[in-house]
């Protein structure tokens, strides 16, 4: 059933759509990373990706702009969840004594993030988001399916292709954010520059799952809403 | 016979020779020496780095007896010396130096009138063995004929003349050199101008023939010098290269049935004339000496003081080498002997109070020890200086120079250090004189040695009274201490006989720095400390060691009480002070061994003498180095090995919880379980009061030890053996509204919040502080304890107490970052070149 808070998509523009989101997407990491060096969002660092997605869907006409709030909202709200659901599932981890060292930390070195807590919280934020935007884009038959469960599989293998890419990509935005003088002392720049500290992991994990799920919901918006109720919708 | 041939056991003539070579070669001698460094690359073999140095000898001239013509020609382990004179009577003697006595060695029916016939003595072993020649003259058809003579203790044995044939025997047999097991080299005169070698033994003589010389007489080969181990060097030579051809002599080694020519490369020819045990050759080629062990050629380690040449011909086991020297167009003979700094520890110290260098016990082990190039600026490391003499009851004089533009004799103990004779306790000293004794050597023989005592400066960096640096020389590099890895003091040693001097440099080192890390840390709390450590970077002018005590312990039972799965995590970090204590001590120890007196990995890589380190601790590792100085702990701290002084030179703590922290009391109470069992256990992070370990001994935890009413911190605030000086730095958190929006902090709060204080705390930054009693802290531990209850002026403000802690919510910079954000690395530096006597040090231990 649609909620009426779709205004407009048209099927020849959806790859376009997606592409747009990217683009917003790619924004939305960097701004993540220049946030997370410059100032202390702290719950709020979610809300950074929503804004600039809600913000491009407004844009584009896919959403109104209360919808749009809706969604930086779940967005902000996703972002601290699916935080809770890897910070457990570290624990788990943990308490079956499956984390590494360098995942567990110490005083002096924050512990970096476990691929598999990483699952968990990408599993866990991505059915929030893709769910609320199946429920903004094609309603509540759209967001009770099985579709959210698969797209939040493709979340989770996002924040998984995003650690994995640590030692590259994410050295390689250290190094960006090192020339952009952004980084400060955090958390541990040495063991950074090697791959094997935590800002690797997390600004790698920020760049890929951001831009992978901007085009993700841009897809899931333009695939799953359906056309003839899009239609209904225009202006 | 040719009466003219070189005599390789009389150097002044072989001087003369090599020195009139020299005046012929001297102009290519750079292009010599550029070869030989050439080829010396081109065959890998390494030179020592630019920092290494040298070996220091101090001269004197070999005893000769009253008489006319005196020469040396050889020498034992002994000091012994063994030539010949004319007396007074005109007759050419032998002689043998012993223990301050000439004993004249003539063969009866060999006294003839002149130098150079008659009896003359050419080599000596440590048997006391001496072998030589002498001369008979013409009778009838009986020419004029050189045969060689072995004496032992006044008895003379007359060698064979070596035989050229069953009907003949040679008019010149003459021996050049005796090993200690008795073998005899030398050379005889056979037919057509031919010069053989012979090794004579057991009343055997067997030919020494380098291969395949050019029948070009005069030709052959003449052995010089035989070591025990029977490898014998020396010369060979054909026409047209024979010397006096305006050619040039060949140098040899014969070893394991193999001969080889070991001219130097480059060198159109060479002459070894004596090789030791080591298979040390001296070597003169090219116009120069060399010492040649294995495949590598050095030049002759010095120059005779002042003088325009100086040459070697022979080397004893002792690295002793008797040469001659040109000095203002006077040819003089010389000893020259090694100059050597020993680490007395362990080998050289009294067992009892006081902790010395046992001066009675160096007649029997004054040779042992570990040769060293310098010491530890920690005012208590020692290094004997060990000085060969001649005669027992030598004496010297060694006085102690300053490194200042033009070297003065020091006025400083404390910047330069100071000397004191064996047994000494006082060290006020700048010159000492020393009296050579009877030192048995590895062989049981005695030989004479003296002994003087230097202790290094207290501080390494040497301030002026304006607090600036003075300036020293490391290589050659000169700047001011306090960027200078090592800088050096010297000691002139002047034999009061003979009025003969030597130089020995002693390069001083800073301390090795040892850097111990806190609670649930490891050795990586360090990698971003720059400039002192980045990463396995650590700054040049310091020897940075990094112990670690995060290993892996198996842990029984705990209190309070963890599953035993999660106690499989437990690592020694969890652990109490003592238990961690005996580790780290251990690991200091072993520090100053591998960086220092092994040499390995100090800056420049010399052995150096060095009893103390510099710590520099943070958090816990500073209540752990104040717990190795507890008698209970580690006993032996104060052993003798340490001069009684202990091994911690300085302590500097950053942000340690001297008195405890009211977080660790509060962590240890049951109201935290769901923090201490849920969470922190999870991530390794155990919050023990005891744990029982395996075999049933009981050890305090890392975090209740942290507790301010623990027995572990009244401990260590008792007074103590060890003054422990200690510069207190502290940080200071200020951004305590960071709690409010961290992930971290309100995770824990969602966990635990319901039922522990410490996670309701951790949103509130009121909540927080509070546990500090509303005092400034790091976070983790209150400033009045950072500083033990004491004044310090290294208090900074908007630091938290480690990275890691940022991670509950707190924001950076910390106290471990780098000094981009962080001033506290530069300050430890800064202290680490301030005086242990300033006020920035206080006693924590009084």
């Amino acid at each position: 059933m649609p909620t009426g808070t779709v205004t407009a998509i048209n099927s020849s523009s959806r790859f376009r759509l997606a592409a747009v989101l990217m683009a917003a997407g790619t924004l939305s990491a960097l701004l993540t990373i220049f946030f997370l060096n410059t100032t202390r969002l702290g719950l709020f660092m979610g809300a950074v990706f929503g804004v600039i997605i809600a913000a491009s869907l407004v844009l584009s006409g896919t959403l109104r702009i209360a919808a749009a709030l809706q969604f930086a909202a779940v967005a902000a709200v996703a972002y601290f969840v699916s935080f809770l659901a890897s910070f457990g599932a570290q624990l788990a981890l943990g308490s079956l004594g499956l984390l590494t060292e360098a995942e567990a930390g110490t005083m002096s070195t924050p512990g970096a993030a476990s691929p598999a807590a990483l699952l968990v919280g990408g599993l866990v934020g991505g059915f929030l988001i893709i769910g609320d935007v199946l429920l903004l884009a094609g309603g509540r038959k759209q967001a009770t399916s099985s579709v959210t469960l698969l797209w939040s599989v493709a979340s989770a293998a996002l924040a998984f292709t995003g650690w994995a890419l640590a030692p590259s990509l994410g050295v390689a935005l250290l190094h960006l954010v090192h020339r952009l003088h952004l980084e400060g002392t955090w958390p541990n720049p040495q063991g950074d520059v090697q791959g094997i500290g935590a800002a690797p992991v997390i600004y790698s994990v920020h760049f890929v799952w951001q831009i992978g799920m901007a085009f993700v919901i841009g897809f899931v918006v333009s695939r799953y809403t359906p056309v003839s109720e899009l239609k209904g919708l225009q202006p | 016979m040719r009466a003219s041939r070189p005599a390789l056991s009389q150097f002044f003539v072989l001087s003369s020779v090599l020195s009139s070579l020299w005046q012929t070669m001297r102009r290519d001698a750079v292009r010599y020496l550029g070869a030989i460094s050439l080829l010396s690359a081109a065959l890998g073999i390494v030179s020592k780095p630019a920092t290494a140095q040298s070996q220091s000898y101090s001269f004197a001239v070999p005893p000769v007896p009253v008489g006319t013509n005196q020469f040396v020609s050889g020498m034992n382990d002994k000091g012994e010396f063994v030539g010949g004179y004319v007396d007074a009577a005109g007759n050419q003697n032998g002689f043998l130096y012993s223990n301050g006595q000439f004993t004249t060695i003539d063969v009866p029916g060999a006294q003839y009138p002149g130098a150079g016939l008659g009896t003359i003595a050419v080599a000596v072993n440590d048997e006391e063995q001496v072998v030589g020649k002498y001369v008979t003259a013409a009778q009838g058809t009986t020419p004029q004929k050189i045969h060689g003579f072995l004496w032992q203790a006044g008895q003379v044995t007359l060698l064979p003349d070596y035989p050229l044939d069953s009907n003949s025997t040679s008019p010149y047999t003459q021996p050049y050199g005796i090993n200690n097991a008795g073998e005899i080299v030398g050379s005889y005169v056979g037919g057509g101008n031919f010069d053989g070698g012979f090794l004579y033994f057991g009343g055997v003589y067997t030919q020494i023939q380098y291969p395949n010389i050019p029948q070009l007489p005069p030709s052959g080969t003449v052995p010089s010098s035989i070591n025990d181990s029977g490898q014998i060097v020396g010369e060979w030579f054909y026409n047209p290269n024979y010397p006096f051809n305006g050619g040039v002599t060949h140098a040899f080694s014969l070893s394991g049935g193999q001969y080889s020519t070991v001219d130097a490369s480059g060198c159109a020819g060479g002459n070894a004339t004596s090789v030791n045990n080591a298979g040390t050759i001296v070597l003169n080629s090219c116009g120069s000496s060399f010492l040649l062990t294995g495949r590598v050629y050095k030049p002759l380690p010095f120059a005779y003081p002042n003088a325009s040449s100086t040459f070697a011909a022979k080397i004893n086991n002792l690295g002793w080498i008797l040469g001659s020297a040109t000095v203002s167009g006077q040819n003089i003979v010389f000893v020259a002997m090694p100059l050597a700094l020993v680490d007395p520890v362990p080998d050289l110290l009294s067992q009892s109070a006081p902790a010395t260098i046992s001066g009675p016990s160096l007649a029997a082990k004054g040779l042992s020890g570990r040769v060293v190039q310098g010491i530890a600026a920690d005012g208590v490391a020692e290094v004997l200086v060990r000085i060969p003499a001649i005669n027992v009851g030598d004496q010297f004089t060694i006085t102690l120079f300053n490194d200042q533009q033009t070297p003065t004799q020091s006025s400083s103990t404390a910047e330069d250090g100071a000397l004191d004779n064996p047994g000494g306790t006082t060290f006020t000293q700048s010159q000492v004189t020393a009296t050579a004794i009877a030192v048995t050597n590895a062989s049981g023989q005695q030989v004479p040695m003296a002994f003087a005592v230097y202790r290094g400066p207290l501080d390494f960096a040497r301030q002026n009274s304006d607090t600036s640096y003075k300036t020293g020389t490391c290589g050659a590099v000169s700047n001011t201490d306090d960027n200078l890895a090592c800088r050096s003091v010297s000691l002139k040693i002047q034999n009061q006989t003979q009025g003969t001097t030597g130089t020995l440099p002693i390069t001083i080192l800073r301390p090795p720095l040892v850097m111990v890390h806190g609670l649930w840390d490891n050795a990586h709390a360090w990698d971003a400390f720059s400039p002192l450590v980045s990463g396995n970077t650590v700054d040049s002018r310091f020897s940075v060691g990094r112990p670690s005590y995060d290993f892996p312990v198996k842990v029984a039972a705990s209190n309070p009480s963890y599953s035993s799965r999660q106690l499989k995590n437990v690592s020694a970090n969890s652990l109490g002070f003592a238990y961690n204590a005996s580790v780290v001590v251990g690991q200091v120890n072993g520090w100053i061994v591998d960086s220092f007196k092994t040499g390995k990995k100090n800056p420049l890589g010399i052995p150096v003498a060095a009893v103390q380190a510099d710590i520099i601790a943070h958090s816990m590792g500073g209540d752990i180095t104040r717990t190795i100085v507890l008698p209970s702990v580690t006993p032996t701290f104060l052993s003798n090995d340490t001069f009684a002084q202990g091994n911690i030179h300085k302590l500097i703590t950053i942000d340690t919880p001297h008195l405890g922290s009211p977080l660790a009391a509060q962590l240890v109470t049951s109201q935290e379980h769901c923090l201490d069992y849920w969470i922190l256990a999870n991530l390794h992070k155990f919050v023990f009061s005891s744990v029982a370990l395996p075999g049933g001994s009981l050890v305090s935890g890392a975090v209740g030890d942290l507790s301010p009413s623990s027995l572990a911190v009244s401990s260590i605030s008792s007074q103590g053996p060890h003054p422990l000086p200690t510069a207190l730095i502290a940080g200071v958190y200020t951004n305590f509204q960071s709690l409010q929006t961290s992930f971290v902090s309100n995770a824990i709060f969602l966990a635990c919040g319901y039922s522990d204080p410490l996670a309701q705390a951790i949103i509130s930054p009121a909540g927080w502080q509070a546990i500090f009693s509303n005092q400034p802290n790091d976070a983790i531990v209150a400033q009045a304890s950072q500083l033990n209850g004491l004044d310090s002026t290294f208090v900074f403000q908007g630091f938290v107490h480690s990275p890691g802690t940022e991670n509950l919510g707190f924001s950076k910079p910390s106290v471990l970052d780098p000094d981009s954000v962080n001033p506290i690395p530069i300050v430890v530096i800064h202290l680490l070149n301030t005086p242990v006597t300033d006020s920035s040090f206080k006693s924590v231990n009084p």
